[in-house]
Order: C-alpha cells, then sequence, then structure tokens
C-alpha cells in the first residue's frame, strides 16, 4: 500500500528542497546584518553610507509621490469620465512598462542632455549656444526620479483602476446623486476607496525604484544598489557589499511594513456582489481637454516620445551594432531567459501542486519562502547567490579533491549562478500566474480525476498540464522578459566576458554611445511588449464586459 | 451480503473537535443507500471518508469486503473501486464527453474503450454526444455524462454527493426518477448524500438521517417518515404539528383521547406527532376546530386548526381538497387518523 503517500512525501520533500534553494540568498543576506564588520564597512560608514542612504531615500519619497499621483489621477479620470479617446488612452497608459527604467533613463539623456538630440535641436533652431542660456542638467537626482516615474506609473494606474472598476460603482454614484462635485469626489470617496490599491502599487514602483542599478549609475545617484556594486567590484569585498545588500534589504522591509500599515485594515470590498458597470460621466469643453492632456502626457513621455527617437536611432546605426556579436549576445540572452523562465515555471509548478494537494501550514510557508526573491532588490540577491555558490564550490572542490581530481571553481562564474540568480528573483511570478490559475480549476476537478485511477502523476499530467496552459503560457513569459531586463544580477553574476542584450546596451552608454545603444534597448523593449500586449488584450476584454 | 462495512469510524481535523465519532453503518449489494441531513450534519464527510478523499483518525472500511482502510491500510481513492460524482459534476473541461467517459479506462484497448463508452451513453441516454464538450452540455446532460464517467471503470460502489442540487426545480425532479432507473439498471450499489427529504425518499431503498455526525435512524423510506424516532427526523422528513401533552396508562392522549399502536409513551407526558394528511375534516369527525388560517398552494390547501382545550389554545395543521371552501374563524369538525400516529416520551 502506502504507494501514494510516499510519492506525495516525496513531493513534499522535493518542494521544500527548491523552497529552501530558492529563499537561501535572501536569507543568508539576511543574516549578514548581524556579523561582524570589517576595516572597508568602517570606511563605507565614514564616507558613503548616508549619501547611500539619503539618496535612495529621496528616489523613493520622489518616485513614490509622482507615480501615486499620475497613476491614480490617470486611474480617475480614464475609469468615471468620458473624452475623447478615453477607451484608447486607458488601454495605452500601461505601455510605458515596456521601457525597463535604465532604458528611459538612457533615452532621456540622449534627448534632453547637454548634447542631447532635442536639446541641441531646440537650440539650433533658436541660433542659441549652451553657454547663452539655462538648461537644466538632466543628469541628476531630479532627473532620475522624473524619467523613473514615467515608465513606473502603470503600476499605480493598473491596480487602482481595478479597485476602482471592481467595487466602488455603487458608492461612486450614490455619492453623485448625493451631490458630491467632482473634486470632492475625488478626494473624500475616490481616493480613501483606492487607498490600498495606491499603496500597494506605489510600492510596487518603489521597489523597482531603488532595484535599478542602471539609470542611477548613468545620472550618478548613488544609492544602495550601487554602493553594493561598487563594494563588490571596486573593493572587492564580499562581506562588506554582503553587509550593505543586507541593510538595503531592511530597507525593504521597512517599506513592507510602512505599506501595511499604510493600507491598514481596511479592505473596501463590494457590499453588493454584482456590481453593474460604472456609467461614465461626460466631460465637455475645456475639462475633456484637461483630462485627455492628463492622460496623454504620461503616455507621451513615457513612451510615444522616446520610442520614436529610438527607432530614428536604431534605423540610424543599425549596419554600425547588428554584426555577429550582437546576434552573438542576443542568443546568449535567449538562452538564458529561456532555461531561466522554464526551471522557475517548472519549480513553481511543483510547489503550487504540492500546496493544492495539501495546503498545510508547512507547505504554504515553502511556497512563501520562494516568493521570497520578488520584493529583494537583484543586486542583494546576486551577492546573495554569490555566497552560496561559493561555499557550494569549496564543498564540491573538496569532495573531487578527496577522490583526487583537482579543480577550479566549478559553479561560480558559470551559467548556473546567474541562472540561480534568475530563478530566486522572478519565481514568484510564474508562482502567482500558476496559483490564480489553479484558483479558477475546481478542487473537485482533481478529486474526480483520483476517483478515476488516476494518481498525483496523472493529474499534473493529465488534468492540470492542459487546464493551467495559458498560466503556464504566461508565468513563462513574463519571467522570460523579466530576465532579459534585469541588469544589476546579470552584472555582478555573469560569466567573464558573457554579455547580455542589456548589458550591452550598459557598456555602449558607458563609452558614450548613447544613439547606438539604442539597438539593444529597442530589442528589450520590442520583447517586453508581448507581455504587455497580453495584459492589454485582457484589460481590453474586461472593460469592454 | 454486506458491500459497504463503515465500522466505528472516527474523524477529526486534527483538533479535537470531532466531524464524527465512532459511526458505524452497512450498507447491502445492490441498495440505494441515503445518507440524509441538515447542511453540516457530516454526511458529506462520511461519503469522502468512503471515497478516500480524506482520512479517518480511526476506524475501518470495508468495500467488497476488501479493507480500504484501517489501522495499517489506507487505499488511495484510485485504488479503491468506486465512482463519484460531484455536486458540480467536475467534468475535465479541457476533454470532450468521449475523453471524459474513458478517463477511467485509461491504458484500456481502444476497442474496449469504444465498445465501453457506446455501451454507457446507451444508459444515460446520450447517444451522438461523444464530440461534445461540457459546457456545450446543459445542466441534465452534464450530470449523465457525470454519471456515466463514474460508471465506465465498473465500480462496485457509486457514491453521488448531492448531484441533484445545481439544477433547477423542474429538472431535478425528471433527474431524480432517470438516474433512479438508471442505477437500478446496472444493478450497482449506490451511497447517496442529499439534505432534500423529498430526494431522499423517492431515490432510496434506505435511508440513514444524521444529525450533528450520528445516525439517529436507518430505515426504509416509509419508516422514516411514518415511525420517525424523534422529534428532529419527524420534522425534518416533512411537515408535522407536534403537541405536547400527557398519555395515560393505555397510551389514549389527553388531548384528542385517540389510542393508536405507535406510542411508546404510557403514564407519562409525551409528543404527539401528527402529520396534516392524518386529518381529515369531515362533517361527521367527532372533533371541533376553529380555522386559524389557510393558504392557497395549488393542489391543495394548507389549513391551520385551532382546538380550544381547557383554556388552552391548540395548533394543528390539516390538508384539505383545494375546492372546499374555507374561510377564517370557520367552526369545523373533523378526524384523526390513527394509523400513522406516533408518540414519544417528553425527554
Amino acid at each position: 500500500m502506502e504507494i501514494k503517500k510516499f510519492k506525495f512525501k516525496e513531493l513534499f520533500s522535493i518542494s521544500t528542497l527548491i523552497g529552501v534553494l530558492v529563499s537561501l540568498p535572501a536569507v543568508i543576506i539576511f543574516l549578514h546584518i548581524f556579523m561582524g564588520e570589517n576595516e572597508n564597512w568602517e570606511h563605507i560608514v565614514n564616507t558613503v553610507l548616508l549619501r547611500y542612504i539619503s539618496n535612495t531615500l529621496i528616489l523613493i519619497i520622489g518616485v513614490g509621490l509622482i507615480t501615486a499621483i499620475v497613476g491614480f489621477t490617470s486611474a480617475w479620470l480614464t475609469t468615471l469620465y468620458k473624452f475623447p479617446l478615453v477607451r484608447v488612452l486607458e488601454i495605452a497608459l500601461v505601455l510605458p512598462l515596456a521601457f525597463p527604467t535604465y532604458i528611459i533613463a538612457f533615452t532621456y539623456d540622449g534627448m534632453f542632455g547637454y548634447t542631447g538630440s532635442i536639446t541641441q535641436s531646440v537650440l539650433k533652431f533658436f541660433n542659441l549656444s549652451l553657454v547663452e542660456v539655462y538648461i537644466p542638467d538632466i543628469l541628476t537626482i531630479q532627473g532620475v526620479i522624473i524619467v523613473m516615474s514615467l515608465v513606473l506609473y502603470p503600476y499605480v494606474y493598473l491596480i487602482s483602476k481595478a479597485s476602482l472598476l471592481n467595487q466602488s460603482s455603487n458608492a461612486l454614484e450614490s455619492a453623485r446623486t448625493l451631490g458630491s462635485g467632482s473634486f470632492r469626489l475625488f478626494f473624500k470617496v475616490g481616493i480613501p476607496l483606492a487607498w490600498p490599491a495606491i499603496i500597494a502599487g506605489t510600492t510596487l514602483a518603489i521597489m523597482e525604484a531603488i532595484s535599478d542599478y542602471g539609470a542611477v549609475n548613468h545620472y550618478g545617484v548613488d544609492t544602495f544598489t550601487i554602493g553594493i556594486f561598487r563594494t563588490w567590484d571596486g573593493l572587492a569585498d564580499q562581506a562588506a557589499s554582503a553587509k550593505l545588500a543586507a541593510m538595503l534589504m531592511l530597507f525593504v522591509l521597512v517599506i513592507i511594513v510602512f505599506e501595511r500599515l499604510l493600507r491598514g485594515k481596511k479592505q473596501y470590498n463590494s457590499s453588493s456582489k454584482q456590481s453593474r458597470p460604472l456609467s461614465k460621466i461626460s466631460l465637455k469643453g475645456h475639462k475633456a481637454f484637461f483630462a485627455f492632456i492628463f492622460c496623454f502626457i504620461p503616455i507621451f513621455l513615457g513612451f510615444l516620445l522616446p520610442f520614436i527617437q529610438m527607432t530614428i536611432w536604431s534605423f540610424r546605426y543599425f549596419t554600425d551594432v547588428v554584426d555577429e556579436h550582437f546576434l552573438s549576445l542576443m542568443w546568449n540572452s535567449f538562452i538564458l531567459a529561456g532555461i531561466s523562465s522554464i526551471i522557475a515555471i517548472v519549480f513553481s509548478l511543483l510547489i503550487t501542486f504540492n500546496t493544492r494537494k495539501k495546503a498545510t501550514w508547512n507547505n504554504k510557508t515553502i511556497q512563501k519562502l520562494a516568493m521570497l526573491g520578488y520584493s529583494i532588490p537583484g543586486a542583494v540577491i546576486a551577492v546573495g547567490v554569490l555566497i552560496v555558490i561559493g561555499w557550494l564550490d569549496i564543498k564540491l572542490i573538496k569532495s573531487l579533491g578527496s577522490f583526487g581530481i583537482s579543480t577550479g571553481l566549478i559553479l561560480g562564474g558559470t551559467i548556473v549562478a546567474l541562472v540561480y540568480g534568475y530563478v530566486v528573483r522572478f519565481m514568484a511570478i510564474s508562482i502567482n500566474s500558476l496559483e490564480s490559475g489553479y484558483a479558477k480549476i475546481p478542487k473537485s476537478i482533481d478529486e474526480a480525476a483520483s476517483t478515476l485511477n488516476c494518481n498525483n502523476l496523472g493529474i499534473l499530467r493529465r488534468i492540470h498540464l492542459n487546464l493551467l496552459r495559458p498560466s503556464i503560457m504566461a508565468g513563462t513569459l513574463i519571467v522570460f522578459v523579466e530576465v532579459l531586463k534585469e541588469l544589476p544580477a546579470t552584472l555582478i553574476l555573469r560569466p567573464f566576458d558573457f554579455d547580455t542584450l542589456a548589458i550591452y546596451a550598459l557598456e555602449l552608454v558607458g563609452q558614450e554611445q548613447l544613439q547606438e545603444s539604442a539597438i539593444p534597448a529597442m530589442a528589450l523593449v520590442l520583447i517586453g511588449l508581448g507581455p504587455i500586449i497580453l495584459l492589454m488584450k485582457t484589460m481590453t476584454k474586461s472593460l469592454v464586459k | 451480503m454486506e458491500l459497504l462495512e463503515f465500522n466505528d469510524i472516527t474523524m477529526d481535523y486534527g483538533n479535537n473537535v470531532k466531524v464524527i465519532s465512532k459511526l458505524s453503518f452497512s450498507v447491502k449489494k445492490g441498495e440505494i443507500f441515503t445518507l440524509l441531513g441538515p447542511s453540516g450534519c457530516g454526511k458529506s464527510t462520511i461519503l469522502r471518508l468512503v471515497a478516500g478523499l480524506e482520512t479517518p483518525t480511526s476506524g475501518s472500511i470495508k468495500i467488497n469486503k476488501e479493507t480500504v482502510f484501517d489501522s495499517s491500510t489506507n487505499l488511495s481513492p484510485e485504488k479503491r473501486k468506486i465512482g463519484l460524482v460531484f455536486q458540480d459534476y467536475a467534468l475535465f473541461p479541457h476533454l470532450n464527453v468521449f475523453e471524459n467517459i474513458v478517463f477511467g479506462l485509461y491504458g484500456q484497448s481502444k476497442d474496449k474503450q469504444n465498445k465501453k463508452v457506446k455501451e454507457l451513453l446507451e444508459i444515460v441516454n446520450m447517444n451522438g454526444f461523444e464530440k461534445r464538450y461540457p459546457h456545450e452540455l446543459s445542466g441534465g446532460q452534464q450530470q449523465r455524462v457525470a454519471l456515466a464517467r463514474a460508471l465506465a471503470k465498473e465500480p462496485s460502489l457509486l457514491l453521488l454527493d448531492e448531484p441533484f442540487s445545481n439544477l433547477d426545480t423542474s429538472l431535478r425532479e425528471k433527474m431524480r426518477i432517470e438516474i433512479h432507473d438508471i442505477i437500478k439498471k446496472t444493478g450497482i450499489t449506490a451511497l447517496f448524500v442529499t439534505h432534500d427529504q423529498a430526494e431522499a425518499l423517492c431515490l432510496s431503498d434506505k435511508i440513514a438521517f444524521l444529525e450533528n455526525g450520528k445516525m439517529s435512524q436507518i430505515g426504509t423510506p416509509n419508516e422514516l417518515y411514518w415511525k420517525p424516532v424523534n422529534k428532529q427526523t419527524a420534522s425534518f422528513m416533512g411537515k408535522a404539528s407536534f403537541i405536547e401533552t400527557d398519555f395515560d396508562e393505555n397510551g389514549k392522549d389527553d388531548i384528542f383521547a385517540l389510542s393508536f399502536e405507535n406510542v411508546s409513551c404510557k403514564s407519562c407526558r409525551g409528543i404527539l406527532c401528527i402529520r396534516p394528511e392524518l386529518v381529515n375534516i369531515s362533517n361527521c369527525g367527532a372533533l371541533k376546530a376553529v380555522v386559524e388560517n389557510y393558504s392557497f398552494v395549488g393542489s391543495h390547501m394548507e389549513v391551520l386548526l385551532k382546538i380550544n382545550k381547557e383554556d388552552k389554545d391548540i395548533f394543528v395543521n390539516a390538508i384539505v381538497e383545494p375546492f372546499i371552501k374555507v374561510e377564517k374563524n370557520m367552526k369545523i369538525n373533523f378526524d384523526i387518523d390513527t394509523k400513522g400516529l406516533i408518540a414519544w416520551e417528553k425527554a
């Protein structure tokens, strides 16, 4: 007998192993908070730490405020009001998500920097020179806050729009019948109702901002991520960079605690289950114009303008950049992203299946552990992965040595480390995707299969793999794209001389070849549009409904 | 022969709150056995324990003489020879009718599969639907496919978990008869769970009435309706008036002075149970009452009678043919048919 039990235990232990493996880097970094200090650390504390802290804080506050205001207001306008092109705008408002923060940052410098294309054309047009007029410097912390916000506001937009659509049509309509003017409606009903959503979206935007390496590096703003990279690369001090990473993790922890506090216990769910779609208010004249402009500007600045500029540059430098080297690094990127996304989805499938089979505290904890990486910046994870891999290498070398085989590093500096880092960082995405897929399959389906001569493996293979196909595809696709775009973890973990599209874009920018960098950047944006189009499709479906 | 033996089963969710405790019953081969009770009484849990979807804390379960659960055995659902029809049918949405039905025949030869499906579709009257997908079927059709799927692997025991609750009323009555006939045609033993007493009465060979994880009565539908062991069972099985009164040493009650067989209460205070259909209103009736209230329900009239006995009002439900004129406060005469009367000692 006991065959089923045995298999189930096996499944449990595999999931446990995955959970431990995937959460190990984060846990190890976290432990560094309590570890001793060396002289490099003292040096860091005395010189640059304060700057890292204050810059990171300013970045958080700036990006948080702008994304919250732009994201929620545009969600509010497109949900409540009717004005020209609102149907197009409400879908197009998510487009900027296709831009990684570092690419928008490079492109904006290329356009609005002192030697930028737009700056130069404007100067030429008025026949002026740089010394004659004041041109604001874009390479500042204000600059980085603005350009990042341009592509991060959709997080707030998406989540608060969903919450407005979901729950508040009755509340909003009754407020309207009670004679609340549009401003009072916005402040007294809209913001409080969508508050948890605004906070959730803003938190996501902030997390992205503090994970960024490329933009802050290029704009000369020293944040924690920069510090971690510099300490690891420049000082070659793993312990000190781990300690910095640990501090950044504390930051993240504080943000998460703040999020919970700010969100409070306020979970406004619709009191009546069947809420009709909200009937929109028609705007006329200047009101319609302002609403249109408010929603159009983020799309224009966050997507259209940089996209057009990059297209122009791409055509101009296509033959210079696209050579054998470029194709090989494109291949590298795809292989990496492919392997990582497949491993992530397979791991996620095992873990979510295990939780579905038995939703015990143990299994749920394993699942949560496996999802830890997503809220942790890539640089932090990279340092954690380095430590884990280094330790594994020592063990491996020793045990192989006892067989008389002498080797150098086995895992360190290989693709294994890189893939490991990506899986840790992005597994939460594939788990989430599968979880929402599983939520749509009634439990009785599994039970029916198990009464029909079907064991666990059979249920997974004959039922779940079929029914989960859309979730599996979506999860794999999003992880694939995220891996392609990921920069800091790649920089730290990549094998020597191993380039990806993202790294190449950064290198070109580093060599003052901003316009040439548009080609790898464009490739990333076009690939990044994949999941965005998927998202837009589902949005159109649900909005039409 | 006992096909299902459910012995001394205790079940809790590890927190010492017992869902069922030391429960035993058995089902004979070829019987339709119904677990009936209000929601939360544990009837679905029993079904799931038999299926192997839940694990008992102690006890033993035998299906067709084979031990499927005891202290050293716990067969997984796919190894117990059972078929289960779910409340939501749980048809596999990515498979068509044919593929759903052969799902449990995995690994058998194509010829065998085709033959079996053909035979089953014949039985459930769904010929020609092989290529349809579940979402292209009506509720009743889905249920027939679910039944065919459960029967495909020729289980020795068919389990049905509230199979009619997702159907609308008119279809429900039609499917009841249909499913009953299919089960009897195949000769399979069935364990059926419902909270609907009408369903239980018309489908079952035997009914077990459950309350808070305990079986208060097991019997034929007739026995449960006419000889319920207590007030809870009686009122769950159908409308009745319950009147508290004294009984003399011959079991004659103090109010109507009726003498009848089913009285377990002599020289004591007890509860008299009168089903409305036992009350006959006629001019030559020996008992007198006033119409307190009435309502027309289509096939008949439901009337509430008020009887004044020593300055106390006693109320009795009765049913009356629809064409008899009834008015409020109308004085009437009536009789009570003592054949179906029952009384229990007051606890």
